[in-house]
């Protein structure tokens, strides 16, 4: 039981983390991008690259600046080059852009580094690495993950809340027009929301690299997580995707230590279609309507 | 007043949207063909009222009275609306892809049986709006006035008894504001009653019969507009949201 | 109703519908290679997915991602009951569309109540279920082995088996027709209109009185049910059938993106979508599957799907909006109205 509730706390992490950059992306610029998951998959290569320099055996995790700064590079040039067009021209629009783009990142790596499954060369004793909490055990680089996706996500509510530029961007997000009148630069904020969120996609894809074999798909799975997690917690929602993804990380361990992996994926459908049921705009969303 | 029927009656509403009393305890009638001018600041309740009466929200507590029936909750939006409730929003909402005569149409055909009578129906408003010769235009090359205008029109399509104009004047020059009041006084001359919410005083005192004045969320007066507006009360809830505008603009 | 003088009169209003739609019934003659009339069943297939998917997701601009579910719905239904009962594709048919309405019913009361993003992703979940719920239950569904249809020889058109893939073609192509066809007709309807309020503003369309939640329930409905067909149809053309392959999200990308590609809320739009789609896979995979691990042709139909949206963002059937505007100037000339599109 117990152990059950700390897997799932650990996952969770990692969900709220590629979530929190994609509520915020959302948030700012009313995109979701469908390509998150694929973003991820672009950091998992990044660390796989860069690990190369390192000694072998060594935790990836010094790697977390440089492959954030690829990842902000990365994800500038991805909006520079395309989801500038988008914003404000409706939901189909975001949707056939990231779709492609997420078709099409998955086709690059696999061109590049072909179909196989890599991982890491990380010593044994980090990858199997365990702390015991009587009579349970949490995963070393789970716990990792969980611990820098915490850090990460409450350095980032109290950039929104307490900096100026974070104040910017959370005006931006409230309004776009009322933020350019008092002086907002909304295309800087756009483009530093849409970068962030690439580097918390590409971080997430870092924190996993010692968990997760690192293939051209990998990131599928998480695309779909991610989006789940921010409608359950309301779209642009920091605080909703950080509940969201714990939520939803709990459901996926109960239901697959108790019943099958199968299962688990039903109930984190179930989960969200019964939350819609009763709160439409999310756990966390702004519920009212306004006529 | 040249009616003494009462259309519209509000009763002891009530509505609050977390800890915020949008509306407080507030009553008041609206009668057969006047024109009816619901003033007060920003922030005063205007809006969510026009949001209970259409059923945009339901009130906590309270009844609405349309015609002597009490508006039920589970009548939705859309039933309000083959009841002869119209209204338009407080910034224009046009079908952006659609020609101006299609938007009328559109909505024509819920009123009317066979699409032949709804297109006779949309003529007939366009004509009488006066968009002859932009019939055929798409609603998102027009400018805001005549996005103002069709709002008013499309609302004509389901025959309504009583017309809600959610700041219909706002951001338009004194010319086009003059026209508008024309175009509403034409309107209310069909027989249509209308509840015009508004806070350019001037073109209130132009338009309306009759005046309510809200103030966060309950009735503060209501009357006729010269001498309401000279109340030491009205002006005083007025001069703190001029200040609040002063501030807001700087 | 129209009287055929007035259909004959209105279709050499169309030339390039009439001119695609003799090609197309011509194609099986002049083309004999088993594996290019394949390739035309799958367009097909797409395009009266893509068309149904239209009705929707185009007019009413509602993205849904459902689609899969009520494919495979039909497929299932179809495939199940003709290899355990021996029934009738044309018999089981009906079965699932029944079937559908009711899932349509079940799936679109709760979710249709949703805006935007929330109703998109709220229909993702839906299809995961029903997917993860054919794996489940694989005493009945087969599970992740999937259904085949038994071996068989000779043409048997009450039990769709064939030995060439003519029959097919026509089968595929006409649907798709029908399907065409009732979509135009929904698009001069009520509800055609109802659904272009609702896309364009849903609270205005409701505050005049649109039941917005009745008229996208309706439309998903339909929807639905066409799918079910074609997804009936689908699976005796294969003869095969697995949750990855009928009722997976990939598919649902799949159709919507054959609709959005071509062109969101026209007629031909997503019909142009499929045939742009499927033999850009089709020649992508022929080709450069020995290149970079098959990476290569889907790398391709995701650039086309970027550079489309910025370079065509309503389809590329906005390609041929010139020709149409010209027909649209000469009706217009002749009604009085100004009724266009």
């Amino acid at each position: 039981m117990v152990q059950v509730i700390l897997n799932g706390l650990m996952i969770g992490g990692v969900y709220s983390l590629i979530a929190v950059g994609l509520t915020m992306v959302h948030g700012v610029m009313k995109i979701v991008n469908f390509a998150q998951g694929d973003f991820l998959m672009v950091g998992m290569y990044a660390t796989l690259l860069l690990y190369g320099l390192l000694t072998p055996g060594a935790a990836p995790y010094v790697l977390i600046l440089p492959v954030a700064v690829i990842m902000f590079l990365f994800g500038l040039m991805v909006f520079r080059t395309t989801i500038y067009k988008v914003i404000g021209k409706g939901d189909s629009n975001y949707i056939l852009l990231t779709l492609g783009l997420s078709y099409l990142l998955q086709n690059i790596a696999q061109l590049i580094f072909g179909p196989d499954y890599r991982s890491l060369a990380v010593s044994n004793d980090l990858k199997f690495a365990s702390i015991s909490l009587a009579d349970n055990f949490i995963s070393v680089p789970r716990l990792v993950a969980f611990g820098a996706a915490l850090i990460l996500v409450i350095l980032m509510s109290f950039f929104l809340n307490k900096t100026d530029i974070g104040r910017a961007m959370r005006a931006t997000a409230e309004d776009r027009t009322i933020a350019t009148g008092l002086g907002v630069n909304t295309k800087v904020i756009y483009i530093l929301a849409f970068g962030l969120g690439t580097v918390f996609a590409g971080i997430s894809g870092l924190l996993l690299t010692p968990i997760f074999f690192v293939y051209p798909l990998a990131g599928a799975p998480f695309s779909s997580i991610a989006m789940t997690v921010i409608v359950l917690g309301g779209l642009g929602n920091i605080k909703g995707a950080m509940v969201g993804g714990i939520i939803i990380g709990l459901v996926e361990s109960f239901v697959s230590g108790y019943v099958n992996l199968e299962m688990a994926k039903v109930a984190i459908d179930l989960v969200l279609l019964l939350v819609l049921m009763f709160k439409p705009f999310g756990l966390f969303g702004k519920g009212a309507r306004k006529a | 007043m040249k009616n003494e029927n009462k259309i519209l009656e509000i009763k002891n509403l009530d509505k609050s949207f977390g800890g915020v009393h949008a509306i407080n305890n507030l009553s008041f009638d609206v009668f057969e063909g006047e024109i009816l001018g619901l003033i007060g600041p920003n922030g005063s309740g205007k809006s969510t009222c026009v949001n209970l009466i259409t059923g945009v929200y339901v009130q906590d507590k309270g009844d609405i009275l349309y015609q002597g029936n009490t508006l039920l909750k589970k009548q939705s939006i859309a039933d309000r609306a083959f009841l002869g409730l119209g209204r338009t929003f407080q910034s224009p909402r046009p079908f952006l892809n659609l020609t101006v005569w299609e938007s009328v149409y559109t909505i024509a055909m819920l009123h009317t049986k066979t699409m032949k009578q709804a297109a006779e129906k949309a003529d007939e408003i366009i004509e009488m709006v006066g968009f002859n010769d932009i019939a055929n235009t798409l609603c998102s090359k027009l400018p805001i006035e005549k996005r103002k205008w069709l709002d008013m029109a499309r609302t004509l399509a389901i025959n309504p008894k009583i017309l809600m104009l959610d700041e219909c004047l706002a951001g338009l020059t004194p010319i086009e504001m003059d026209d508008s009041i024309e175009f509403v006084k034409k309107i209310n001359k069909q027989g249509v009653t209308i509840l015009f919410i508004e806070h350019v005083m001037a073109a209130v005192s132009k338009l309306c019969t009759r005046v309510v004045v809200l103030s966060e969320g309950t009735l503060l007066s209501q009357g006729d507009p010269k001498i309401v507006m000279n109340e030491q009360e009205v002006i005083k809830a007025y001069l703190g949201e001029d200040y609040v505008n002063a501030y807001a603009e700087n | 109703m129209k009287k055929p003088t007035s259909l004959l009169r209105k279709a050499t209003k169309h030339p390039i519908a009439i001119g695609f739609i003799v090609l197309c019934m011509a194609l099986p003659l002049i083309i004999t290679r088993g594996y290019l009339l394949r390739v035309f069943i799958e367009v097909f297939f797409f395009a009266a997915m893509g068309t149904a998917w239209n009705i929707l997701g185009g007019f009413g601009r509602q993205t849904s991602w459902a689609s899969p579910a009520f494919f495979c719905i039909g497929a299932y239904t179809a495939m199940l009951l003709n290899t355990n009962f021996g029934t009738s594709p044309w018999v089981s048919i009906f079965i699932g569309v029944a079937i559908a309405i009711v899932l349509a019913i079940a799936i679109g009361a709760p979710t249709l109540k949703l805006r935007g993003v929330f109703f998109s992703i709220a229909t993702i979940s839906c299809t995961s279920i029903i997917r993860q719920l054919i794996f489940n239950f694989a005493s009945l569904t087969g599970g992740a082995q999937g259904v085949s249809l038994k071996m068989s020889s000779g043409n048997n058109f009450w039990q769709l088996r064939f030995d060439s893939e003519v029959p097919f073609y026509y089968i595929a192509f006409i649907w798709m027709l029908i399907i065409v066809l009732i979509t135009a007709i929904i698009s001069k309807t009520k509800l055609g209109y109802y659904l272009r309020a609702i896309r364009e503003d849903e609270d205005a369309a409701q505050s005049l009185g649109v039941r917005t939640h009745r008229m996208k329930l309706i439309a998903f409905i339909i929807s639905a049910v066409l799918l079910s067909v074609t997804g009936a149809f689908y699976s005796f053309k294969i003869g095969y059938i697995d949750p990855n392959s009928v009722a997976s999200h990939d598919l649902a990308i799949r159709i919507a993106v054959t609709a959005i590609l071509g062109g969101m809320g026209t007629i031909w739009g997503p019909v142009l979508g499929a045939f742009i789609c499927v033999p850009m896979l089709e020649v992508s995979n022929y080709y450069l599957s020995n290149f970079g691990g098959g990476g290569a042709g889907f790398a391709m139909y995701g650039l086309a799907m970027v550079l489309v949206v910025l370079f065509r963002p309503n389809g590329v059937i906005s390609l041929f909006e010139g020709l149409q505007k010209r027909f649209e100037s000469r009706k217009a000339n002749k009604q009085t109205g100004g009724e266009a599109k």
